[in-house]
């Protein structure tokens, strides 16, 4: 039972992955911007079943609030105040499809590259119980230990952004 | 137990029970709310469609069933077709860790006792938020596709509200989960054997009843569907089944939102303190809080005006969170001493 229920999980992965190749896809080829947003939100879905069938399930709730419930939103608010008609005849996608070619074969090239010099491990265990062990508290232990530092700073740069963003919007409104 | 009755048989029954109780439960919440409302502005509300108009609920239910199904002209058929379903998938999928006692056979089915709840996550809350932060796309993209001026605008206050109060949403739950020292719903359910949670948590509780309340859309918050200046806001095209999703969506966050605030603060399926020697089960203990915070609902609605919509802002981020981190500091202060 336990062989059938890892070749289930197995197979619930390369569906997952495949989908959301697919719904990656889309954002790329829709003729309508609303339609690439909601195929940006299926892929972040779909990447966070991924992390949940790698048994991070932290990560994977983590990715749905942040990614999914809160960054997408805002693709959409700024997406649909644009008045998408006026822009359906300028031909804003596929201006420069020669340099992206090229762009893109580079940048295959080097994740190639990448991919092959990474010296990875075993291949993770594939368990679909995610309810025995929790990454949560793993997750919390190397944050606030190990990576202290890099963590930290990477709050303190958010703040910066933020703040900077509030205040180049509210100069602009005082004009 | 063998495998195919603890990974199929088992879950299956549960989810099939969690399903039938929660539809069931906002078919009547419809109805509770007309007769409490009309209770409350001294009317009968429902009283034609069976003995005091109970069977009102179904009526309206084959109502929509038959309904014709319109779809504006110009509005972008794909989206709008899919978005009642964005909205209502994530609000029955946060069912997924609610527990709704503390063990139970199923009527038998099970031979020894399970836990009352379909999957015991250990990342059950931080679920449940991530889950239902999906809901806001249902709202958002049904106002756009409907290609008209109301429902966009009613979309886009909705998503700026639901985006704004889930944020001390979530800090005020964070206060619970430290005491709890847990994410799963039954760890912190347990964790309140001796004293429930809305004790020493009373700020964090009162904040989450208020953002719980607009994170739902309902009145006193519901800006997004303001009859009066917004026709109904984000569903104002909306007919038929795809309106009655958007509706079963809305009140089935209702009832999540309750839930949440039973298990975060009032001992889930525990029994009231002195109330013990009732003997009650566990279940019925849970199904009386949520009811008791529905009710509190439709108090609401029936007794508050709307709010305006920067009032509504302004709360919302400068005092619901500044509230929920001060209770922050509070609980770690006192769980560190």
């Amino acid at each position: 039972m336990e062989a059938l229920s890892q070749f289930l999980s197995h197979y619930l992965i390369y569906m997952i992955m495949g989908l959301s190749i697919v719904t990656a896809l889309g954002i790329v080829f829709s003729k309508n911007a609303v339609h690439s947003v909601i195929s940006m939100l299926f892929t972040m879905v779909l990447v966070a079943g991924v992390y949940l069938l790698f048994d991070a399930e932290f990560l994977a709730a983590v990715q749905l609030l942040v990614y999914a419930g809160g960054i997408i939103v805002l693709f959409l608010f700024v997406v649909l105040l644009v008045a998408l008609h006026k822009l359906e005849n300028l031909r804003l996608y596929n201006t420069y499809s020669l340099v992206s070619i090229v762009l893109v074969l580079f940048l295959i090239v080097i994740l190639g590259a990448t991919f092959y010099s990474m010296p990875f491990g075993a291949a993770p265990s594939v368990v679909h119980n995610i309810i025995a062990g929790g990454s949560t508290e793993a997750v919390a232990m190397s944050l606030y230990t190990k990576f202290i530092l890099p963590f930290e700073i990477a709050s303190v740069l958010l703040l910066v952004a933020l703040i900077g963003a509030i205040i180049l919007t509210k100069a602009r409104a005082e004009q | 137990m063998d495998f195919t009755t603890t990974y199929v048989l088992l879950p299956t029954a549960k989810i099939i029970a969690v399903f039938i109780v929660v539809l069931l439960t906002v078919l009547f919440l419809t109805y509770a709310e007309r007769k409490v409302i009309a209770f409350m502005q001294v009317r009968l509300g429902p009283m034609r469609v069976g003995p005091w108009g109970l069977l009102q609920p179904i009526a309206d239910g084959i109502k929509l069933f038959l309904k014709e199904d319109i779809i504006p002209l110009k509005a972008d058929r794909f989206v709008y077709w899919i978005a009642p379903t964005i909205s209502i998938v994530p609000a029955l999928l946060s069912f997924l860790v609610v527990p709704w006692g503390s063990e139970t056979t199923l009527f038998g089915l099970a031979k020894q006792p399970v836990p009352a709840v379909i999957s015991d996550l250990n990342i059950g809350l931080l679920y449940i938020l991530a889950i239902s932060s999906i809901g806001i796309y249902g709202i958002l993209l049904g106002g756009w596709a409907s290609n008209s001026k109301y429902p966009l605008l009613g979309g886009l206050r909705s998503a700026a509200q639901m985006v704004s109060y889930e944020v001390p949403l979530t800090l005020a739950l964070v206060g619970p989960v430290m005491m709890a020292n847990t994410l799963s719903t039954r760890g912190i359910v347990e964790a309140q054997k001796g004293m429930w949670f809305v004790v020493p948590q009373i700020l964090a509780f009162l904040v989450y009843i208020a953002c719980a309340v607009a994170e739902t859309n309902r009145a006193p918050y519901d800006l997004p569907e303001a009859e009066t200046e917004l026709v109904a806001g984000f569903h104002t095209e909306y007919s038929g089944m795809k309106f009655a999703f958007f509706y079963l969506a809305e009140y089935a966050n209702m009832i999540v939102v309750s839930s949440i605030a039973t298990i975060c603060f009032l001992g889930g399926w525990l029994p009231v303190p002195g109330l013990s020697f009732l003997h009650l089960p566990s279940f019925v203990w849970f199904a009386l809080k949520v009811g008791v915070f529905l009710f509190g609902y439709l108090w609401i609605r029936a007794t508050y005006p709307r709010y305006r919509y920067d009032q509504l802002m302004a709360i919302g981020w400068k005092f619901f969170i500044p509230v929920t981190l001060i209770n922050i500091f509070i609980t770690a202060f006192f769980l560190l001493k």
